[in-house]
């Protein structure tokens, strides 16, 4: 690559150059400074705002629309080309006040301000012309004031190019263009998902976060009767630009001492977005994304953008809890540190180490589920701590060890990015995965990726795919193996990578012959047609990524069916490439992490297994203390284990497993049966509810640490406030549990507790909190020198031989639920919520978008039964109830139904409904292979989803902000153009030739 | 056997209990700015006396009234045009290099006092004499330093006009010609 990159000058510099690359981008990446206020990094080349006029090999051309040429000679500086620019930001000021003292977006970033300033802007050549329409502020979160509107563009390329939401475009024909949403309906109306992209690429303070609104300046909070006049004064005086520039950056700068900027990453799912969160005090003022977050550059979705409310919930626990009798009272530290351990002790003594687990948490941070399984192992003797990646990708870890070598995504979001075919099995991104999903609807929409969606309902992206393949529940380990197969029949594999790179072909081959056509049509459910074009779509491209989630890994065979995923994988060469690869997409912010760094049975941190006498010698060692060497009991097995007497006492931290585990009814009872139960959480959870000591933990915005994301990346979180109340960072609990228990530990900083697992475990070898620093990232594994591993199996498999392995692997029938349940049930996330809502139901914006659970019925069904939208009916299945109301949607169909995960009523939650039933290998619970019956209590009421979502929406899809429009509008005039008028005007010809 | 309970027994302080760690904390910090807050309080006392108190006082009650006939006061053209002169004045005196200006109050505050001395000593001249007078090289340097004056500000008029006339296009002229 780099022989073909060459030389051009800017302002008589030289500057190197790629292929490719706008004279823009040239000037950006070795900055030297062009203005510009619509092009955006993330975003790309817009030409709405004319402020980049460069003058290259003598032409008057827009910088960043042009690209660069070998030799070429650009100056951004003359006279002639200054004014060009002086000229377009003239335009942008018509519609644009600067009252920049004043305004909530004077903090420093302002692109209209710092052009502004640049061109040195002295006096207004336009009049500023109001526009005639109100400002927007039905939005929970954000409004849009027109009359501040520069109608660059950025927030309309963002919704359709990048978040590909679809919802604003620019209506250029209006005799005052402005941004709609929609089909012009109010912004809480429309399509909006309230990803926050627009408002976060908006150069000036016409889309502002509420939250930002009257709290940022030192004058802001004036109210209008006083701040008006106070504008006209100043544009009465108007002393020149120069001058209130001069005070604004005074202001600014003033802003910087009391507004914190803090990195963090967000803790709503698996993508791993990180972004700087912007306080006053306690006071979340905006979250804003940075162009250099490695997994999401500025994008973030609704729950990272805007559902922060919770930290400051006067919910929060904030003293330790102890149960006497039929209440909680609250009590020292102290106290509930000396009942924990007398009681663990005295537990131990009589029962045994055995008798006690340790439930750990994908919510907290790396450093903390190491030392709880130091906790667990070296103080407690015991290998029974496990954490959620049992109820979800449990099976696909299992699937991926066995054939690939490593439990991890095999390459990064880049990877999904460049791929030519994207293929999700049981996933729905678009909400449980935002950001990431954008990356492909992004690469769909605009770089031809094809997309194969297969999933029980139409989600987003099945929407948006070039196939849809909805199977019956619970078989596509069949279609998967019947696609393998007929791309061996077709001589399509990868006979070169099959021969170099992987064992058991012929064994592998022998077990597929079952997986026929015929079977698998019968079967499945899926198309002879689609089967075969699932095969020659994957035959005739590059590069293939296959996602998978909770679709697949919820079942009693999903070990298996994870398997299969990797084994067509390998079969067409489809990993250790750019754009190829495995992709299970984690849930949780961090339960990657809590794997990782050993909150598992029977894996020490950096999965090494804890039967490895050499690797178990070397924490011994370190710690000395002998560790037992038998795997300990999973989340199911700790569960089964208290019903049957064996397990006495649970140690939770971060998890409601009362809610989130299968079968709750039996989770319940189970839990009553304890003799002694910690909870440690942020809010008093239902599953506090069962526990006899509770300590108020820190979240992730109180404390330092670090996550794994999806992709294996391992990012670095700052605090940003200090604990509320007496609640207390998980890492420091679990210290002063373990001091109080008789041991020494005195980690001030995670930082120590990191450097140790990077000691101890040789995946993350040179894995430093130095490295991390800032927006800095490493994706293990990490060689001792620092250098990362963002793709995996380049070169070999991570086997002793280097050889990945192609594993047979036959279908598990379903759990069969009785032929009186005669509704299939499916269950999921949902975007606006995590998980129950602990968290988000604090946030009174996400709240009115999405306030309750609901049940989502097909058309068919619906009429079958007689019902509509609202109505109340009571699920049952063989082992509990639920009473939900109903959406008929086209989302689902047939008999399947899909419930969302919502909700903290305990009647209303779905896991009353699912069973015990497991993946038969990880023991990873069955949630979607359930069946129920319906009995109707209301055939109609008020819809639970209420018409402010986005779901009812109506999406405007458009490439970019359609810039043609404007430039053929009556009042346009362009700036080249202007250029030859003056010449004639002068007398002078403007041809020079 | 626990079965799940929501019940929590909060222990509130006591209204009591509140108010006394304040004052306690309030105390302690009086205690340590012993010097501060007793000048402090002498202040208050001084402009308390004065009436001063009062008066702030009821136009904090009214901030926002009070704001509103504020800022209409000054947004006046009257106004205006004080605050646009104060901002020029202080622009003009900032654009003169000192030294110049130095040179030029030294020849005004030393023409003042010849002034005052002919005024003082009453003698009539006559015009034999003032025109003889011109003559000097002192008279001739001022009076060119006051025709070079006239002529620069002459040229700002001029200006003027002609960039009343055709300043937006003015560039054009230029870039064109950039382009040649």
């Amino acid at each position: 690559m780099k022989d073909s990159t060459f030389s051009v000058q800017i302002n008589g510099q030289e500057y190197t150059a790629a292929p490719g690359q706008t004279i823009l981008e040239v000037a950006q990446s070795n900055e030297s400074y062009i203005p510009s206020v619509c092009y955006h990094p993330n975003l790309g080349t817009i030409q709405t705002c004319d402020t980049c006029f460069v003058n290259a090999n003598g032409q008057l051309v827009r910088a960043c629309a042009t690209k660069a040429e070998a030799g070429m000679k650009i100056d951004s500086l003359s006279k002639p080309v200054k004014d060009a620019q002086y000229e377009a930001m003239s335009r942008i000021l018509k519609n644009h006040e600067l009252y920049c003292t004043v305004c909530d977006n004077n903090n420093g970033n302002c692109v209209v301000h710092n052009t502004a300033e640049y061109l040195e802007i002295e006096h207004q050549a336009y009049a500023f012309e109001a526009k005639p329409y109100p400002p927007d502020t039905s939005h929970p979160f954000y409004r849009y004031e027109p009359d501040q509107c520069i109608l660059c563009g950025r927030c309309v390329e963002a919704c359709q190019d990048l978040q590909v939401n679809e919802t604003l475009t620019i209506d250029w024909t209006r005799e005052a263009p402005r941004v709609i949403w929609d089909n012009d309906v109010p912004i809480d109306e429309s399509s909006c998902v309230s990803c926050g992209h627009c408002v976060t690429v908006c150069p000036c303070n016409a889309l502002m976060e509420k939250s930002m609104l009257g709290e940022a300046g030192f004058i802001t909070g004036i109210p209008p009767k006083l701040l008006e006049p106070m504008i006209d004064l100043t544009k009465e005086i108007e002393p020149g630009y120069k001058e209130i520039f001069a005070i604004s950056e005074v202001e600014a700068a003033m802003r910087k001492s009391r507004i914190k900027r803090t990195k963090t990453v967000c803790t709503y799912c698996g993508v791993g977005c990180s972004f700087e969160i912007w306080t006053k005090d306690r006071h979340i003022l905006k979250v804003e994304p940075q162009e250099h977050a490695p997994a999401n550059g500025i994008s973030t979705c609704v729950k990272g953008k805007w559902g922060w409310d919770f930290v400051n919930s006067e919910e929060r626990l904030t003293k330790p809890l102890i149960r006497h009798g039929d209440e909680f009272t609250e009590a020292t530290w102290e106290e509930a540190l000396q009942l924990i351990a007398s009681k663990l002790t005295e537990i131990k003594e009589e029962h045994g180490s055995d008798s006690i687990g340790y439930i750990a948490s994908s919510k907290c941070s790396n450093e903390e589920n190491f030392l709880f399984q130091k906790l667990a192992r070296a103080v407690m003797g015991t290998n029974n701590v496990d954490n959620c990646s049992r109820y979800c990708q449990s099976p696909a870890t299992a699937g991926l060890l066995r054939t690939v070598g490593m439990g991890g995504d095999s390459g990064t979001i880049r990877d999904i990015e460049a791929s030519d075919l994207v293929i999700t099995i049981g996933a729905n991104p678009a909400e449980s995965h935002p950001v990431l999903a954008t990356r492909v609807k992004r690469a769909h929409k605009l770089h031809g990726q094809k997309l194969i969606v297969v999933d029980l309902r139409e989600n987003e992206l099945a929407e948006r795919a070039d196939l849809f393949v909805h199977p019956k529940p619970s078989t596509d380990l069949i279609w998967i193996s019947a696609v393998t197969k007929y791309i061996f029949d077709q001589g399509w594999e990868d006979k070169e990578f099959l021969n170099t790179r992987v064992n058991g072909l012929d064994q592998f081959k022998k077990s597929l012959e079952k997986f026929t056509l015929e079977y698998a049509v019968e079967t499945t459910g899926v198309s002879r047609d689609e089967i075969i074009k699932m095969a020659t779509m994957i035959h005739e491209v590059n590069s293939v990524c296959i996602l998978w989630a909770m679709g697949i890994t919820q079942h009693s065979g999903a070990t298996d069916a994870s398997t299969a995923i990797s084994n067509l994988l390998l079969v067409t060469g489809n990993y250790g490439r750019p754009g190829t690869g495995a992709y299970p997409l984690r849930g949780h912010n961090n339960v990657q992490g809590a794997c990782d760094f050993g909150t598992m049975p029977a894996w020490l941190p950096g999965y090494e297994p804890i039967q490895d006498d050499q690797a178990r010698a070397r924490y011994e060692a370190a710690w000395g203390v002998t560790l037992p060497s038998e795997p300990g009991m999973n989340n199911h097995q700790m569960v089964e284990g208290i019903d049957k007497g064996k397990l006495k006492a649970l140690y939770l931290f971060g998890e409601d497993m009362a809610v989130v585990d299968s079968n709750i009814n039996f989770v319940d009872s189970s839990f009553e049966k304890l003799d002694f139960f910690v909870v440690q959480d942020v809010f008093f959870s239902k599953t506090a509810q069962f526990a006899d000591v509770v300590l108020p933990a820190a979240p992730s915005l109180e404390k330092d640490g670090t996550f794994v994301n999806t992709e294996r990346r391992i990012q670095r979180f700052y605090q940003v406030f200090e604990p509320m109340g007496e609640s207390k960072p998980d890492w420091q609990i679990f210290q002063e549990v373990a001091n109080a228990l008789g041991e020494d530990w005195h980690y001030e900083h995670p930082s120590e507790i990191m450097a140790e697992a990077a000691s101890l475990a040789p995946l993350f070898a040179g894995v430093s909190y130095e490295r991390l620093e800032g927006f800095n990232s490493q994706v293990w594994p990490v060689t001792k020198d620092g250098t990362d591993s963002p793709l995996l199996y380049t070169e070999k498999f991570a086997f002793p031989d280097g050889k990945a392995r192609l594993i047979p692997v036959d279908w598990t029938k379903p759990f069969i639920t009785g032929e009186e349940y005669d509704l299939h049930l499916n269950n999921g996330r949902l975007l606006e919520h995590f998980h129950e809502g602990n968290l988000t139901y604090r946030s009174e914006g996400l709240t009115h978008k999405v306030p309750d659970p609901w049940l989502e019925i097909s058309l068919e069904e619906a009429k079958k039964r007689g019902i509509e939208d609202g109505a109340l009916v009571r699920l049952t299945s063989p082992y509990g109830q639920v009473k939900v109301r109903a959406i008929v949607t086209d989302r689902v169909t047939g008999n399947e139904l899909y419930l969302t995960m919502n909700t903290r009523e305990d009647d209303e939650m779905v896991n009353r409904l699912t069973s015990s039933h497991h993946d038969y290998i990880t023991h990873t619970p069955s949630y979607k292979e359930m069946s129920v019956k319906m009995e109707i209590l209301e055939d109609k009421g008020e819809s639970p989803l209420p018409k402010v979502n986005h779901r009812f929406g109506n999406r405007i899809p458009q490439i970019s902000v359609r810039v043609e429009e404007k430039w053929k509008r009556e009042d346009f005039t362009s700036i080249s153009d202007l250029f030859q008028i003056g010449g004639d005007e002068f007398g002078e010809g403007n041809q020079a030739n | 056997m626990a079965k799940a309970i929501k019940q929590i027994k909060r222990i509130f302080p006591t209204e009591e209990e509140l108010q006394s760690k304040t004052v306690n904390e309030m105390l302690s910090t009086l205690a340590e700015n012993r010097e501060a807050i007793t000048t402090l309080i002498q202040i208050v006392n001084q402009l308390h006396d004065l009436g001063l108190l009062k008066v702030v006082n009821g136009m904090l009650d009214n901030l926002s009234d009070v704001g509103e006939i504020a800022i209409q006061q000054i947004n006046q053209p009257s106004m205006h045009n004080t605050i646009k002169n104060g901002m020029n004045a202080f622009k003009f005196i900032g654009s003169i290099p000192p030294e110049l200006l130095q040179t030029f109050m030294g020849g005004m505050s030393n023409g003042l006092e010849k002034a005052s001395q002919s005024l003082n000593e009453n003698e009539k001249t006559s015009l034999w004499k003032l025109g003889n007078s011109i003559r000097t090289p002192e008279s001739k340097a001022a009076l060119s330093t006051m025709f070079n004056f006239l002529e620069g500000m002459g040229e700002v008029f001029i200006q003027k006009k002609e960039g009343q006339q055709g300043g937006e296009q003015r560039w054009n002229n230029e870039s064109l010609k950039s382009r040649v």
